[in-house]
């Protein structure tokens, strides 16, 4: 199945409006911004658990699709590591840093144009 | 320390109700005090991660843990004050079992100045059988210093 498909098929994915982009052999998750995702409505930004699941999914779906398993991978463990307020639309790639016996992801998400990349919110681990 | 203080925690249901995120998971505040936070968000066709399995999608529980674990900080502030997660770590024990609420605890270990640790659980029924644990820090923003 093809990321974006595969990103389609998961219901809380299509909750926070992520969807997959394939580019040179890379796979993005883009989020837009939406109202029903904002956690601290004075700023207004995203809730860090609306970042937490979009780095989440963003190695899942790597993962699924770079071996192309029967069923979507399950995450052990995530450690997120929140760098700075999120209030656009967010990004979030992952790529496996180890494969063995388990995955490592360092996937990383932020507001991103190819012109001016600004620095990433948060990180996974 | 008068019993004045604690009594915004008052709002924090309604509070809750209004963070957009939360009101989407249709989560609830079950208890907010300096002891500790709960909290609760019902199953929901909306939240699967697993279309073939039906379970709900660990970025909901994370998601569910992070609020959980701030509103046990705000549950040890004398009176409300921005806070930040600095991270959030989530170990996942066993898949949420679907058709099932998944409820969240957690409890603020230590308070400083700046840093708040917070360790925490999501589980459904039995708390010692957990979906997921947490450990994670907040930084309180302290209004003085956020207009420099």
């Amino acid at each position: 199945m093809n990321p974006a498909d595969l990103l389609h098929a998961i219901p809380y994915c299509r909750h926070l409006g992520a969807r997959g982009e394939v580019k040179d052999g890379v796979l993005t998750l883009v989020m837009p911004f939406a109202p029903h995702l904002i956690g601290n409505m004075t700023i207004p930004a995203l809730h860090g658990g609306v970042i937490a699941s979009l780095l989440e999914t963003a190695a899942i779906a790597q993962l699924a699709w770079e071996t192309s398993s029967a069923g979507l991978p399950k995450p052990v463990d995530i450690a997120i590591d929140y760098l700075r307020t999120a209030w656009k639309a967010s990004r979030a790639a992952a790529s496996p840093s180890r494969a063995g016996g388990s995955f490592t992801f360092v996937p990383r998400c932020g507001r991103t144009t190819r012109a001016n990349p600004s620095p990433p919110c948060a990180g996974i681990s | 320390m008068s019993d004045a203080p604690q009594n915004w925690l008052d709002q924090a249901d309604h509070l809750m109700q209004q963070t957009p995120y939360l009101a989407g998971l249709k989560g609830e505040l079950l208890e907010v005090s300096a002891e500790r936070a709960r909290t609760r968000v019902p199953y929901g066709a909306h939240l699967i991660g697993d279309p073939d399995t039906g379970v709900v999608h660990g970025g909901v529980v994370s998601g569910l843990l992070d609020h959980t674990s701030g509103m046990a900080v705000m549950g040890k502030l004398r009176a409300p004050m921005p806070i930040a997660t600095l991270d959030l770590r989530i170990d996942y024990m066993k898949p949420a079992t679907p058709g099932e609420a998944i409820i969240a605890e957690a409890r603020c270990l230590k308070i400083t100045h700046e840093i708040a640790f917070v360790r925490g659980a999501a589980f459904h029924g039995d708390a010692d059988d957990p979906i997921a644990i947490c450990t994670a820090t907040f930084m309180l923003i302290h209004p003085a210093r956020s207009v420099r």
